[in-house]
């Protein structure tokens, strides 16, 4: 137990965790955009993250009857893009859409980075698919200085997501916020807005183009089509799109840098933030002055939040120190109010889960398909799937 | 015997008589009677013509029968007679008989003359009778007219002579006006001369001014009534008016004498100027009776009088309370002023002259019923500031900032002298309870006992305020090594402060419950439940102020502090002095003074808070027993649950600290454009500096390892399973402590690492040296020795977590051609060997 934490409770007896090893190093983890056929089985989707060879979008579908899980590729990345982040949906036909940041490691002096989006039928072919890169630069236009420079700008990209409804894509540089919008052609840049007022960060600093710094990743507002949250350095910033501006800052959420915001599926204006300071926090943002609850989450950086997209009492945070926690917000389930004991501690923590290694666990994501099913994935490439402990689920159902 | 022969005799003439005179005057009653017995008779004789033989043997016997007894029969006498006797006899017997009824006849008929005679002589004198009576009324009804008609004539009479009376009335009236008429237009004179008379211009003696006077105004007063009905608006009588204009004039200027000598006299300050104040030698009673008799209001002399005892009042007040600052200034350095004494000196001079007013003002004004409104209201104006001076001395407002728990008054001598001065005033009250003086000065007490417990509580919380000011200054200092103060003697400046100043507040409490406990009698639960309260609250603020700038909070949290107190304001002042943004961000405290403040929370909860508890408990047994009060196990766990938070605090802002330079040592440089490794680059030793410095201030404030009792502490420890991975729960000692802290580090190194691309071999072989560097040198040195079971397994986690570190830079290099291992060792060696020298040579 981390010696703060809020649960002085008993932690019950773990449910066993399916693990996939997928023989590479890994960091992002989603849950399958598509609706599947009707075995109930969830399917998460992981891609990998080496440097020396080429790597893969891995499907991991689980059968939780026979709790056995089984990964395949969907898709090969085109050599030296070396995945960190993705994002899925379903285009409406069958396909999925994944939003893929990529290193490109095969320069020998220059990091770059970029972002593509590959097109995946949700059919078990596996290996098939496109992959288009997006590009900044506008071949209508012609070639400017302008647009040289945002297209190098656009090299520190880190961050990609989707719209779940609107279909939008979201790609935040270290310069730039851009929303993308789906043409003919491929994805076109139709809003940009500045990521740092202050345009403090020059193409030259070297640790511009690292994951650890300065861009972290963020969410689009799910009650506000136009709207997405970001974290960058140490601050929380939302974007709307229809102004092409920065809505809102939360000055110094975390410290030294935010990793991860998220918003609540069910609660208008609740995000979740997680960061450096090992700490969750959850904020109200039309008034962000204070956290609303702060939990001392991990003893290290705290990289991924997820709610649980059905209970939004549950989330999973993944952090460096190994572990993956799955947290109960117990003055969100009805339940609570005929427990006045746990009123102290409003956030439990249910399970915390930990390699032997504590090697560090990079994401979290919830089943599309059952939300007492979730999976993680740490950095050696091991995704752990797990259920939700029977006793959590009753309290919360029951 | 004769007497009964001759009542029988009479009885049997009597009946005899009856039946004869039955037999006379009812003929044919008798005839029938006869006939029947004559009837009978014969039937009877022919019947028993037989037996005649033996009959007649007695019948000698039966002539001699008895006429008036009851079972006579006169048949069977009559058969008898005619049986036994002869016709002879039979005659005979007839005509004895006859002769016999003949003279009972006549007496019969004698007795009827003889009473009709006397019937006939009351009938007679009954009608004289009725003659009489009607004369006699017809002669009283003749009588009841004369009456009346008398009667009418004496009222005629009356209403004549009752006229004629009023007339002498109101003839006698007009000559008492005429009279009082004269006087009115003589009494302008006298008060002329009256008001024109001067001690010094008259030779009587005061005895007979006085005498003059009052006969003149009282002649005043008498014909008042007339110059003002006759002098009066309207009137037509110049004269009056002209006498009346004067006599106004002259008794408003004797009134006026009249109330400058009462007033002067009454109020007078005793300087003995009554000859300057002079009013025809009258006492001060006589004037105010005269003013009273000239319906001069007394409410304005009543309120003279009371101003200017009021004022007298409020310099005795004033003065004694200059006397006594000038003493106070002085004795704020020496506190030994004794408050019974002052209390006693107020009230003696204070209270004295309150009595000198009231019963002046009883000797003047105790007729005047509407008097008695205005003499509590002066009392309670006068007492209002009477304890507000008493307040000032012994509520001093606890705002000052020069206050100290020295210069506090002694609550024994606040008890005595509230004491004394809720004795003094009982006397007053008695006199005068519409003033409510006691209520006031129960009041008076509870404030000076609750500014006392609050002035003991804010002296207390000052004193920890600075004595944290000061641990915060000095351990600021302390990790720049050569510091003579280590943080333990900050941690133990600050706990004895915090000790020391608790028990004596502890100690004034119970020396306030000791002294005089009847004071506190009436408000005992609220005194109980306030010093309980000013605890914890004192608790609350401490840790409050105390996780300042540490973004977790422990559970349960602090309260937010009630009001403005010492410690309460130092939290806010550290908090808003850095919400210039929006957000409220603190600025975190230097970590050293963290492991201060950790340490003062672990001995918050094991020490000073049962400590507070127990002696809390001895002093309010009903209050505990009940449950109310202070919770002792709530404020344990708090206490417990801060210094947990700050150790992890600690930690997360050095392994914070450490973690910004390891990403900036990745980060800051281009890996493209390496060359061969040389040498370590010095961020080990950075490290190693930082590790130097926790070592140190740990080492200072720390156990070394395990602690006892540390198993029960931590029941958490039973659930701790491998899902914990290599991060442990931070506990309380040096080891655990900087082991922590190397974790953070070697994973944040991993982590930046894992977030670089190390393109070229050199860089790959310049990050794999220094982390072996970093391993092999720095953090071997600071890891725990193995002697407890412990640190055993931290080894073996930070262990895990180099291996994590150098498979990780091997993942993320594109080309991971290792180091020739000897190359590896001689700069190792040769960069430890410079490292190892200063060190050492730093340590020694």
């Amino acid at each position: 137990a981390t010696p703060h934490s809020p649960a002085r409770v008993p932690l019950r007896a773990m449910s066993a965790s399916v693990d996939v090893a997928l023989d590479a190093p890994a960091r992002a983890l989603i849950a399958h955009p598509c609706a599947l056929d009707a075995d109930a089985r969830s399917r998460f989707v992981a891609v990998t993250n080496a440097l020396t060879r080429a790597n893969v979008v891995v499907a991991i579908d689980y059968i939780p009857d026979t709790k056995r899980a089984r990964a395949h590729t969907l898709f090969t990345l085109p050599d030296a893009a070396a995945a960190f982040d993705i994002d899925g949906i379903d285009d409406g036909h069958g396909d999925a859409l994944f939003a893929i940041a990529y290193e490109d490691v095969g320069c020998e002096t220059t990091r770059r980075r970029g972002c593509g989006v590959a097109r995946v039928a949700s059919e078990e072919a596996s290996g098939t698919g496109t992959f288009d890169v997006l590009r900044v630069r506008d071949d209508n236009h012609g070639a400017s200085g302008a647009d040289d420079d945002d297209a190098k700008a656009f090299e520190t990209v880190k961050c990609a997501r989707f719209h779940a409804s609107r279909g939008t894509l979201m790609t935040v540089d270290e310069f730039k916020a851009r929303a993308w919008t789906r043409t003919e052609t491929g994805y076109r840049a139709t809003t940009s807005m500045v990521t740092r007022r202050d345009s403090s960060r020059s193409m030259t600093i070297g640790g511009m183009n690292t994951i650890q710094d300065g861009v972290a990743s963020g969410s689009w507002d799910p009650n506000d089509s136009e709207v997405f949250a970001c974290g960058i350095d140490a601050d929380v910033a939302v974007f709307d799109v229809r102004s092409g501006d920065r809505a809102q800052t939360i000055v110094k959420a975390h410290a030294p840098q935010t990793r991860d915001v998220k918003y609540n599926p069910n609660v208008a204006h609740e995000i979740m933030t997680c960061g450096d300071d090992g700490l969750v926090k959850i904020w109200d943002t039309r008034a962000h002055a204070q956290a609303m609850k702060i939990i001392p989450g991990h003893d290290h950086w705290i990289w991924r939040c997820a709610y649980n997209p059905v209970y939004d009492a549950l989330f999973l945070t993944a952090s460096s120190d190994g572990g993956v926690r799955l947290w109960s917000d117990d003055t969100k389930s009805s339940h609570q109010r005929d427990r006045s004991s746990a009123s102290r501690s409003a956030v439990r923590l249910v399970t915390k889960r930990s390699n032997e290694r504590s090697i560090s666990a990079h994401s979290c994501a919830w089943s599309a398909v059952d939300p007492w099913t979730y999976a993680s994935i740490n950095a050696s490439g091991v995704v752990s799937i797990c259920d939700v402990p029977r006793e959590e689920k009753y309290r919360i159902l029951l | 015997a004769r007497a009964t022969e001759s009542m029988a005799l009479h009885e049997r003439r009597h009946t005899r008589v009856k039946a004869l005179l039955s037999s006379y005057y009812d003929d044919d009653d008798g005839a029938d009677a006869s006939d029947d017995h004559y009837g009978q008779s014969r039937a009877r004789s022919d019947g028993s013509a037989r037996g005649q033989g033996d009959e007649n043997a007695h019948s000698d016997d039966e002539s001699r029968i008895d006429l008036n007894a009851k079972t006579f029969n006169a048949t069977t006498y009559t058969r008898r007679i005619t049986q036994t006797l002869g016709a002879e006899d039979a005659q005979a017997h007839y005509v004895a008989l006859v002769k016999d009824l003949r003279s009972i006849e006549s007496a019969s008929q004698m007795l009827v003359y003889d009473n009709y005679a006397r019937c006939a002589r009351a009938a007679s004198a009954a009608s004289a009778l009725g003659d009489a009576t009607s004369r006699a009324e017809a002669q009283c009804s003749v009588l009841k007219d004369t009456v009346s008609r008398a009667s009418e004539r004496s009222r005629t009479t009356h209403r004549a002579l009752s006229d004629r009376r009023e007339v002498v009335e109101q003839l006698r009236g007009v000559r008492g006006l005429i009279r009082g008429m004269s006087e009115a237009l003589r009494v302008a004179d006298a008060l002329s001369a009256l008001s024109s008379d001067d001690a010094g211009t008259s030779d009587c003696t005061d005895t007979a001014r006085s005498e003059r006077a009052r006969e003149v105004i009282m002649r005043y007063v008498e014909s008042r009534a007339v110059i003002d009905a006759l002098g009066g608006d309207g009137s037509t009588s110049d004269a009056f008016v002209e006498a009346k204009r004067r006599c106004d004039a002259l008794a408003a200027s004797v009134a006026e004498r009249l109330k400058t000598r009462a007033r002067a006299n009454a109020i007078g300050d005793g300087d003995g100027d009554g000859a300057e104040y002079d009013a025809y030698g009258l006492t001060d009673d006589a004037c105010l009776e005269l003013l009273g008799a000239l319906n001069v209001s007394q409410d304005e002399l009543i309120d003279d009088f009371l101003a200017s005892r009021a004022a007298r009042l409020r310099a005795t007040l004033t003065k004694t309370v200059d006397a006594s600052d000038g003493g106070a200034s002085t004795s704020q350095a020496v506190p030994t002023l004794d408050m019974k004494a002052y209390i006693s000196l107020l009230n003696q001079s204070f209270l004295g002259e309150f009595h000198a007013a009231t019963e002046a003002f009883g000797k003047l004004f105790a007729k005047d019923a509407s008097s008695r409104p205005a003499l509590v209201k002066f009392t309670k104006d006068i007492f209002a500031e009477y304890f507000d001076v008493i307040r000032d001395v012994f509520a001093p407002l606890i705002d000052d900032k020069t206050i100290s728990a020295g210069s506090l008054l002694n609550p024994k001598q606040l008890m005595c002298a509230m004491g004394t001065m809720a004795a003094d005033l009982s006397s007053i009250h008695r006199a005068i309870p519409e003033a409510a003086l006691g209520d006031r000065a129960v009041e008076a007490i509870e404030r000076a006992v609750r500014s006392r417990v609050n002035a003991a509580f804010v002296c207390l919380e000052r004193d920890v305020v600075r004595g944290l000011d000061g641990a915060l200054e000095a351990s600021g200092s302390v990790s720049s090594s050569s510091s003579s103060k280590s943080l333990l003697q900050c941690f133990v400046a600050v706990s004895d402060t915090f000790l020391t100043s608790a028990r004596s507040a502890l100690a004034d409490v119970e020396a306030l419950m000791d002294e005089r406990p009847i004071l506190l009698s009436t408000w005992r639960e609220e005194f109980a439940c306030m010093v309980q309260g000013n605890f914890t609250n004192l608790i609350h603020a401490l840790v409050a102020r105390l996780i300042v700038g540490v973004s977790a909070n422990p559970t349960p949290a602090p309260n937010p502090a009630p009001l403005s107190t010492p410690l309460g304001d130092a939290v806010k002042a550290l908090t808003s002095g850095q919400s210039s943004s929006s957000t409220v961000t603190v600025a975190p405290p230097p970590p050293s003074f963290m492991l201060v403040c950790a340490r003062l929370s672990s001995f918050l909860e094991t020490s000073a808070v049962p400590h507070i508890a127990s002696a809390l408990t001895k002093m309010f047994p009903a209050s505990a027993a009940t449950g109310g009060g202070f919770d002792v196990a709530s404020a344990r766990e708090m206490c417990a649950s801060t210094a947990s938070v700050l150790l992890s605090a600690y930690v997360e802002q050095r392994a914070q600290r450490l973690g910004f330079m390891i990403r900036k040592s990745l980060t800051a440089v281009d890996w493209s454009a390496m060359r061969e490794p040389r040498e370590v680059r010095p961020l080990a030793d950075f490290i190693a500096e930082d590790l130097d410095a926790v070592e140190l201030e740990c080492a200072q404030i720390l156990d070394v390892g395990e602690i006892a009792g540390d198993d029960v502490d931590v029941g958490v420890d039973a659930t701790q399973t491998s899902d914990d991975g290599c991060f442990t729960r931070v506990r309380a000692t040096q080891s655990s402590v900087i082991c922590a802290i190397m974790k953070r580090v070697v994973k944040s190194y991993a982590e930046c690492a894992r977030c670089q691309i190390f393109q070229t071999k050199f860089a790959f072989q310049q990050v794999a040296l220094d982390a072996q560097y970093l391993a092999e040198r720095v953090l071997f040195r600071f890891l725990p020795s193995g002697q407890f079971a412990v640190d055993v397994d931290e080894r073996r986690a930070i262990e895990a977590l180099l291996t994590e570190l150098k498979d990780t830079i091997r993942a993320r290099a594109l080309d991971p051609t290792p180091m020739d291992k000897a190359i590896v060792n001689r700069i190792i060696a040769g960069a430890g060997g410079g490292w190892a020298t200063s060190s050492g040579s730093r340590k020694e």
